[in-house]
């Protein structure tokens, strides 16, 4: 992946709404985003630049978030992933922050982002 | 000369000097008839014939004169006047006797050809009564013109020495038809030449027409006992001794009835006894005794044998006859009722069918008329069911509504108001408290108006409903608590679903929030950007609605005695909704759900929230049993060959249990520590009391495939 000008985050939900909301919400603050309803959609995306930021869902079908957080290290992917997960199971966000997430924020979000 | 006067007869002395001082007076000869008493007391008629002889002055001075004996010719002329009284008396008589009689007399001079006709003859024969002879010409036309050729023929058979004797029919000049009877007989000189012929003719109209009329009563009564096969017979006495004759008169049909010969004569007692029936033989035997030692009348019905060993049952009436209270005779009649006898027969055995039906079924049936309370039929089960004594006769019809719960009266009375006032049918249930024993009973009454009697006249049944009633209270108090148990299953539903559930909700609620802080950004822009911010709005209201649809969807899940209410429902839609609300509880097993549901399946009238039941039952069965695996969950719907909705939901997980697949259908049978053995089946009762089932196969390759079927007749219309 290549830098691009303008930073942009990568959303990873399986859920429409939340998926479009969470677009809405970084677009509102001038950053670009894309979103994308399972990992495996955001991996055959040709990226052009370095990814910001990744705003990932911990339950996804077929490839969950962590299999998905796994396989970017394995490929030697870096770059900063924010899970987002409406059940706040605790030992799960243990899991995800040990291999190197920066967030795990629970759905619906209580803090303002920006 | 002193002594003459002193002869005439004193009554008649005046008479005879009246006619004397007369002739002197005028000078006419006097002539006077009168008795003389001869001096031995003899008594003779004379006839005086005396002159006045005058002087020159004209003075009479003698009178001369003869008398002559008339006494002979006097008695004479009496004798013939008296005669001819007395024929003249004997015409009127005749006359009369031919009026009162119709029946007239006539000469036939056979020379002038001329006949000479009483007045009864002319009146018989329409003609005015006249002197003198008539034409026998205007007779002739008189006669039937039918008729003549046979009446000229009688006459000419009379000419030759027989006695005139026909009927005949005449046509009266005024058209009016009669029949006579005309006898005649030749008159012949001494030379044995035939001059006359005299005779009568009779007016028999009449009698001919009674005779008629009674030829006619007697041949339809005739045809009436045929008909009827009834036989009417007399009997001076019945006698006791067996070979007495018995001196009967049988009419045809009561031969016909015994199958006798009529020209062999009524049978004796002895004959009379063989023919009936040996069974009845005796009760006949004392009957006929009774009869003939009380001189009493008689109804019995017995059998005869013919003698073609045909049995017949025939009815016998007989009444005695006395005359100035002396016994004269039993008349009476026999009738052959073997056809009603039969019939009889047949509807006693029907009515025992029918009554012993009644008691099996608790079933009475009755007739009354609401108005007058009169009961035209009460059969006995009506009686026994309101504990009553069947010995009691003409139960009015208050009592049995007396009966009638004193809670129930008035709705049942109201009940029966409208329909008696219309003359319309009714169905009602009420409860009773047994006339004998005060026991609480529950009856259903279905009376219909008697199409041909009046506006309150019914017929109807009364059901003992009791157990049925029982039964259904039975049947409520197991639906509540199937009901119960299908809430609680829900209940457990949602608890064990309440994770997934919560992640249902908090999604489009997270979404909205998210949403909303996108919104506040979008207006902070300067200038803000309204475009973005109503689109943000837009989404939030829609997540909104999306949580509340689940929220609701759920509610319906935990309410609690609500009845089955039937809607117009697609099984696919059911379907989608149960993949979308545990989606999040498969995705958590790692659960694929797939669905190939047909289109075209059409609706059924089913209750939404038993059908969730069914589904969300089924499903998280498959998710269970994929749970420590994964796997895939494929619904399917369609219908099948008998063009019953049929439905289809396999998993790929740990399969049936061996040798009990039909034991997961039954209450609390479970293989999970934690599970309460009731979903499963729940969710066969629900199906069930739709006319469905379920049952369960593995699947070809790994897991379980759970089917289900709900006849189609519970399509909706909608």
């Amino acid at each position: 992946m290549k830098s691009a000008a303008v930073p942009t985050v990568f959303i990873i939900d399986d859920d429409r709404s939340m998926r479009q909301a969470i677009q809405d919400l970084v677009e509102s603050v001038g950053l670009r985003a894309e979103a994308f309803a399972t990992g495996r959609a955001f991996i055959s995306r040709q990226h052009t630049g370095d990814p910001s930021c990744l705003v990932l869902d911990v339950r996804l079908p077929q490839m969950s978030g962590l299999d998905l957080q796994r396989q970017l290290a394995e490929a030697g992917i870096q770059i900063p992933i924010i899970f987002i997960t409406a059940h706040g199971d605790v030992p799960m966000s243990v899991r995800a922050l040990k291999s190197g997430a920066v967030e795990f924020l629970t759905k619906p979000f209580r803090t303002r982002i920006c | 000369m002193a002594m003459v006067p002193e002869m005439i007869h004193p009554d008649d002395r005046e008479h005879v000097f009246r006619a004397a001082e007369e002739s002197v007076r005028s000078g006419v000869h006097s002539e006077a008839e009168h008795r003389v008493v001869r001096p031995d007391g003899e008594v003779c008629t004379v006839h005086g014939l005396g002159t006045v002889k005058r002087d020159a002055s004209g003075r009479a001075y003698e009178m001369f004169g003869t008398v002559q004996d008339i006494t002979e010719r006097k008695r004479a002329e009496e004798e013939r006047q008296l005669l001819s009284r007395d024929l003249q008396e004997s015409k009127a008589w005749l006359e009369e006797a031919q009026r009162v009689t119709h029946v007239g007399c006539w000469v036939w001079d056979l020379e002038t050809n001329r006949l000479i006709v009483s007045d009864e003859y002319c009146r018989i024969l329409g003609l005015t009564p006249k002197k003198g002879p008539i034409d026998l010409a205007i007779v002739r036309e008189i006669i039937h013109p039918e008729d003549r050729e046979y009446v000229f023929r009688t006459g000419k058979a009379i000419r030759s020495g027989e006695r005139a004797d026909c009927e005949h029919r005449i046509v009266r000049p005024n058209g009016e038809m009669r029949i006579v009877h005309s006898l005649g007989d030749l008159k012949k000189d001494s030379s044995g030449r035939p001059y006359q012929m005299f005779g009568t003719t009779q007016d028999i109209t009449d009698r001919k027409r009674e005779e008629e009329a009674l030829r006619r009563s007697q041949f339809y009564l005739s045809e009436g006992q045929r008909l009827a096969h009834m036989g009417c017979w007399a009997a001076k006495d019945l006698g006791i001794r067996w070979t007495d004759d018995l001196g009967i008169y049988w009419s045809d049909e009561v031969y016909k009835l015994f199958g006798l010969d009529p020209r062999n004569g009524p049978p004796n007692l002895e004959q009379y006894l063989a023919a009936v029936h040996p069974d009845d033989r005796a009760s006949m035997e004392d009957t006929l005794r009774m009869m003939h030692e009380r001189r009493c009348g008689c109804d019995v019905t017995k059998r005869v044998v013919r003698p073609d060993e045909e049995v017949r049952y025939v009815r016998c009436v007989g009444v005695p006859v006395f005359e100035d209270g002396v016994f004269k005779a039993f008349h009476g009649t026999t009738i052959d009722v073997t056809e009603q006898e039969l019939l009889t027969q047949e509807l006693r055995r029907e009515q025992a069918y029918l009554a012993e039906a009644q008691r099996l079924t608790h079933t009475g049936s009755w007739a009354p008329n609401f108005v007058t309370g009169q009961n035209f039929h009460l059969s006995d089960e009506t009686v026994r069911m309101h504990g009553f004594d069947l010995s009691e006769e003409a139960i009015p019809f208050e009592r049995f509504f007396n009966t009638v719960h004193t809670e129930d009266q008035p709705a049942v009375r109201a009940a029966l108001e409208n329909p008696t006032r219309t003359g319309t049918n009714y169905d009602i249930e009420y409860r009773i408290c047994r006339a004998d024993d005060g026991e609480i009973w529950s009856f259903r009454s279905l009376g219909h108006h008697h199409p041909s009697g009046e506006m309150a006249d019914y017929v109807g049944t009364t059901m003992d409903i009791t157990e049925q009633k029982h039964a259904e209270q039975q049947r409520e108090r197991l639906r509540q608590l199937e009901a119960d148990l299908a809430h609680i299953n829900r209940v457990n539903i949602m608890g064990e679903l309440a994770a997934a559930l919560a992640h249902e909700i908090k999604q489009p609620i997270a979404a909205s929030i998210t949403s909303a802080n996108a919104l506040s950004r979008w207006l902070a822009h300067d200038p803000p950007d309204l475009e973005r911010a109503r689109a943000a709005a837009t989404r939030i209201g829609q997540d909104g609605n999306r949580a509340a649809d689940v929220i609701n969807r759920l509610r319906s899940f935990y309410k609690k005695g609500t009845p089955p209410q039937r809607e117009s429902i697609k099984v696919k839609d059911i379907i989608r909704e149960m993949s979308v609300l545990l989606g999040d509880e498969a995705l958590r097993h790692s659960v694929t759900i797939r669905s190939e549901l047909d289109e075209d399946v059409p609706g059924i009238l089913a209750d939404r929230v038993q059908l969730q039941q069914v589904f969300m039952n089924l499903m998280l069965n498959a998710i269970e049993a994929m749970k420590d695996t994964g796997g895939e969950m494929t619904i399917r719907s369609g219908l099948n060959q008998e063009g019953q909705l049929l439905i289809s939901i396999s998993d790929t997980g740990v399969g049936l249990p061996a040798a009990s697949s039909e034991r997961i259908f039954d209450a609390f049978h479970t293989t999970e520590p934690q599970g309460t053995g009731m979903g499963l089946a729940i969710t066969r009762s629900i199906v069930e009391s739709y006319g469905g089932r379920v049952w369960a196969k593995p699947n070809e390759r790994a897991g379980a495939v759970f089917y289900l079927t709900i006849p189609i007749e519970a399509e909706a219309h909608a």
